[in-house]
């Protein structure tokens, strides 16, 4: 039996993923919110975003689902009976998503190569029948199927590219079946209940004023391109390999968990100080409101960078000081990933607090809050049930918006240095790899390219659904619509 | 005619998506001639004054129709065959616009001078000295006093109604021969807004120019207007001259509207005997302002000395000018004051005293309770019709059992006239009248003995207007409970109100019998009030 484990942010990306359905069933009973949403989704950009980032979540919940193999009991007699009681694990921990990339993850070479190649692009000296060539050696997974015993050298073109093409049209295929697979289901979901037949279900669809067409296509390159990368990568390395020997394609695919659990941790760390804080600040005035202010000024005149690199410093050296708590290096690094989220979340939480208080203020002076006073309902009442929800709409912009810039933000001090541990694979680590590979001779771009192609990716689909977000939340952008 | 036709629109139809908005409006405004535009709030008055300069929303289609603006030195001009380009020509210059709001049309960072300036540089050939000399007088010809020195000052130093001249010497600056008016005076208080018709009237007498009036409000209609259009849901549904209007309307819908209109009264007579409800002694309260961290606060005087008393089942309206310390006294009653308020005096309320810097107890809450101006205001977007108008007998009256609240409820929501499944339902799904209906029943649901009605009406178009009074006076006739009206309409006076005092600058000027204080008015305050409001 495989052991599960649950790391922190493990626990926290489903903590999260509850509260996000819980929210869905919750916008779903209340209309006025229900429209607004809905007016997210019938924006074409809207859907298509949408799709992209809960590829990206499953994914990420894909690679959240950690555990350790068990160990064969290799010392069989001479441990004696106890020893085959206690079952030992790996001390390596795996997740679901690397199981099903095994593949990429075995076929580790020595150290860089370019993309789709099946030679090393470093040289190297072999003794090849007692002579000493220095020549770029094969590598050992890249293309490896289509050479014979003993061949050295780069695998001939034609053969090369008729193997990569033969696969990319199977991936089509396959990714086509996948996607008619997925878009029936969503089909199903959709019209269940509504529809007995194929008329009816059109009927049902062509009433809804969402933009179903999109979300299929959108779904339908995705699938597509998904099967073929993971066609190609049987055989090749699609994106090259690291310094490390490492499939790039692997990285970045494991990168994009790191990239959504910093994004939205540091947000939902920071939602309650700026809730609780921004609306007591507008709602209750007076000595509460002067207090609040004062420490979200100080806060915001701190140089965030440096009060983020000297919690992430302390947090090292505490780690440091108490590795028995953390049996692996995973979890330790997952830790410290925590952490920095809880630290990220803790010094940014003064722009959205501020904002709050002034609309808390403006709305405590709306005629409903009056009434609800006039009937002696006491303030903290009126805060959570007039004034809160009042303020949602500023609530769900902030934290789309904000999303995007904290995975950027993590790149920025993976490259400084102070980002998440190694262990962990980021888009900030592969590029602040790209400093030295950059200038080496011959350049060795492919690194930065993949991370910046999946990270791009992540970020402007984050950032479209923000900007949908925005325009369907945002009563000022709302004019032409309802009133 | 006597005159040429300046502005006609011709069979304009406008359409957002499938459904159509106005449909088939036709009318000409002449030169020297006003043309009041009336209707209920979506009844497509403002949409078809902005077509005339195309300056509708995006969403918003213009399915057919002409507009044609034509003149004798400048030639005719259809506005909807114009390029995007050649728009900037006809705006500002063939039409002037002035709006609601005049606060929102200014811009808060430019001196009044460099606004205006920046209007009569586009229209006219002037330049340097000539245009500042030009700004003075137009300022001068709106009734701005001091006009050259003023030029240096930002909007914030001006009142409401000296922002609206300013706006119109801004919207004359182009001398365009058609100025519409979209509810004009509505923002303003009733001493400004007859000011601001009386300089509309003489500048279209002086300059000949045509004038396209859009207002809700009959009285100002019959003050101004030469002809009149009535509109309803998107169609003109009458357009006569305006004497013939008011003494023979031909469309039911006009006739309603006029109905409305009229004041009629609709109380009771006062009773001898009734038992005093509420009665104030020598209120006063300010505002106190720190210049300083350690300085002694200013105060700001907002009410001094005010004594009043209701009997049981009546209703006393507190009529004023704006600023006049109106609101400041109904929230000193609810014991809602600001923070920064400082009050003194003695309430007393169905047998029970308060200091009225006292905060206020259950009780107290129980008794008064209040209806907001605002119905779109006043209603928490975000909770079920239900749990609105539970949550004060949750608070104040925890000792009724479930059963016994829905059954008021139910009673309250058959008496205002609204279904019974309105309770799972969301303010939005409701129109304005029918909005305030729900915060009576919210107000009423407690059963309180005094309800503070703060502008019920104003927000809300004639004919409901009038339905809302009608139920106001008939649920007091019922339940038997005191209002205090707070309100600048005179016509919502008369009907509801058995006795009036007159606010000015926190003092009372005047109080008495409502009929008395309306047709035989002693202190110059309430004669200047009474004079100020447009009659039918």
């Amino acid at each position: 039996m495989i052991k599960p484990v649950f790391l922190a942010t493990d626990l926290a990306l489903f903590v999260l993923l509850a509260a996000l359905l819980w929210y869905i069933v919750y916008v779903r009973r209340t209309p006025p919110l229900a429209a607004q949403w809905g007016r997210v989704f019938m924006a074409r950009s809207g859907m298509a975003s949408a799709v992209v980032l809960v590829t990206m979540l499953g994914l990420s919940l894909l690679d959240s689902l950690h555990y350790r193999t068990p160990l064969q009991n290799t010392s069989s007699s001479a441990a004696g009976a106890n020893a085959s009681k206690v079952q030992a694990y790996s001390p390596k921990t795996t997740s679901a998503l690397e199981a099903l990339l095994e593949h990429l993850k075995a076929g580790q070479e020595k150290t860089y190569s370019r993309p789709l190649t099946s030679t090393q692009t470093v040289k190297e000296t072999a003794l090849i029948d007692g002579k000493s060539l220095r020549d770029n050696p094969p590598l050992k997974f890249g293309g490896a199927h289509l050479r014979s015993a003993g061949q050295r050298g780069e695998i001939d073109g034609t053969v090369a590219w008729t193997d990569i093409a033969q696969r990319s049209l199977k991936g089509v295929v396959m990714g086509a079946a996948l996607a008619g697979v997925l878009v029936l289901l969503w089909l199903a979901i959709i019209v269940a209940g509504a529809a007995r037949t194929l008329p009816q279900a059109r009927a049902v669809l062509a009433q809804s004023r969402l933009p179903w067409m999109t979300g299929f296509t959108t779904l339908t390159v995705l699938c597509v391109i998904g099967s073929m990368l993971w066609q190609i990568s049987l055989g090749w390395h699609v994106l090259g390999t690291d310094r490390g020997g490492n499939d790039l394609l692997y990285l970045a695919l494991k990168s994009i968990r790191t990239a959504l659990v910093i994004g939205a941790l540091s947000v939902i760390i920071s939602l309650p100080f700026a809730l609780a804080l921004g609306l007591a600040a507008g709602t209750l005035r007076g000595w509460v409101d002067t207090a609040i202010q004062y420490v979200y000024t100080t806060l915001s005149s701190i140089p965030g960078i440096l009060l983020i690199a000297a919690c992430v410093l302390l947090i090292q050296s505490y780690i440091d000081n108490n590795p028995t708590s953390y049996p692996t290096a995973l979890e330790r690094a997952d830790v410290k990933m925590f952490l920095l989220c809880a630290v990220l979340g803790l010094t940014s939480w003064a722009g959205l607090a501020r904002l709050l208080r002034a609309e808390a203020m403006k709305l405590r002076e709306l005629d409903y809050v009056l009434a609800a006073r006039s009937f002696g309902v006491p303030m903290w009442q009126i805060m959570l049930r007039h004034i809160a929800p009042n303020t949602l709409h500023l609530v769900i912009l902030t934290v789309s918006m904000e999303f995007s810039g904290y995975v950027l933000f993590e790149a920025m001090l993976s490259y400084i240095g102070i980002g998440v541990d190694p262990a962990i694979h980021s888009f900030g680590g592969m590029i602040n790899g790209a400093r030295t590979e950059l200038s080496r001779n011959p350049m060795v771009w492919w690194p930065l390219l993949s991370a910046f192609s999946f990270m791009l990716a992540l970020v402007l689909a984050a950032n479209v659904f923000a900007d949908c977000v925005r325009d369907a939340f945002d009563p000022k952008t709302s004019v032409g619509s309802k009133p | 005619m006597s005159t040429p036709a300046v502005l006609s629109i011709k069979n304009l139809c406008l359409s957002v998506g499938a459904k159509t908005l106005v449909d088939g409006v036709s009318f000409d405004v002449h030169a020297g001639q006003c043309v009041a535009l009336v209707g209920e709030s979506g009844s497509g008055k403002s949409l078809t004054a902005l077509a005339c300069a195309r300056l509708l929303p995006d969403a918003i289609r213009i399915a057919s129709g002409d507009v044609v603006l034509s003149s004798a030195t400048a030639g005719d001009v259809n506005v909807f065959d114009l390029p995007r380009s050649a728009l900037a020509s006809v705006r500002g210059k063939r039409i002037g616009f002035i709006f609601q709001e005049p606060s929102l049309a200014l811009n808060p960072v430019l001196t009044i001078g460099e606004q205006l300036v920046e209007a009569l540089a586009l229209h006219t050939s002037l330049s340097g000295a000539e245009l500042k000399a030009a700004a003075a007088d137009a300022l001068a010809e709106v009734g701005i006093l001091n006009a050259a020195t003023r030029l240096a000052d930002y909007p914030m130093q001006f009142s409401g109604g000296q922002k609206q001249r300013i706006m119109i010497a801004m919207a004359l600056a182009g001398q365009p021969e058609v100025l519409i008016a979209d509810e004009p005076t509505t923002a303003l208080d009733v001493l400004v807004q007859a000011q601001v018709l009386a300089l509309l009237n003489e500048l279209k007498i002086s300059r000949g120019m045509a004038l396209l009036l859009i207002t809700h409000d009959l009285a100002i209609v019959k003050q101004m207007a030469d002809e009149v259009v009535v509109m309803q849901a998107g169609r003109v549904v009458e357009h006569t001259r305006a004497a013939s209007f008011f003494a023979t309307p031909v469309h039911p819908h006009s006739q309603a509207l006029l109905l409305a209109t009229r004041g009629q009264v609709l109380c009771a007579s006062v009773k001898a005997d009734a038992p005093m409800l509420l009665d104030m002694q020598n209120i006063a309260a300010a505002y106190t302002t720190h210049s300083a961290l350690w300085r002694k606060p200013v105060l700001t005087s907002v009410l001094q000395g005010i004594n009043l008393a209701i009997a049981q089942g009546e209703t006393l309206a507190v009529v004023g000018a704006s600023g006049s310390g109106k609101t400041t006294l109904a929230k000193v009653l609810l014991g809602l004051q600001d923070r920064n308020m400082c009050c003194s005096g003695t309430l007393s309320l169905d047998g029970r005293i308060k200091v009225v810097a006292a905060k206020p107890d259950n009780c107290w809450q129980q008794t008064v309770s209040v209806v907001f101006q605002d119905p779109f205001a006043s209603l928490n977007p975000r909770m079920r019709v239900g749990d609105i108008v539970m949550e004060g007998i949750h608070h104040l009256r925890p000792e009724w059992s479930l059963a016994e609240a829905n059954a008021r409820i139910a009673d309250l929501l058959q008496a205002v006239n609204l279904p019974q499944d309105s309770l799972l339902r969301w303010p939005h799904e409701f129109s304005g009248g029918q909005r305030q209906r729900l915060a009576i029943v919210r107000a009423l649901a407690v059963a309180p003995k005094l309800v503070v009605l703060d502008e019920p009406t104003s927000a809300l178009d004639v004919t409901v207007q009038a339905r809302l009074l009608k139920l106001l006076v008939s649920l007091q006739a019922q339940h038997g409970f005191s209002y205090l009206l707070i309100t600048h309409n005179l016509q919502v006076v008369q009907a509801m109100a058995q006795h009036v005092a007159v606010l000015h600058e926190g003092q009372i000027v005047e109080y008495g019998l409502t009929e008395k204080v309306l047709e035989q008015p002693q202190h110059g305050q309430t004669k200047k009030l009474l004079a100020a409001v447009p009659k039918l």
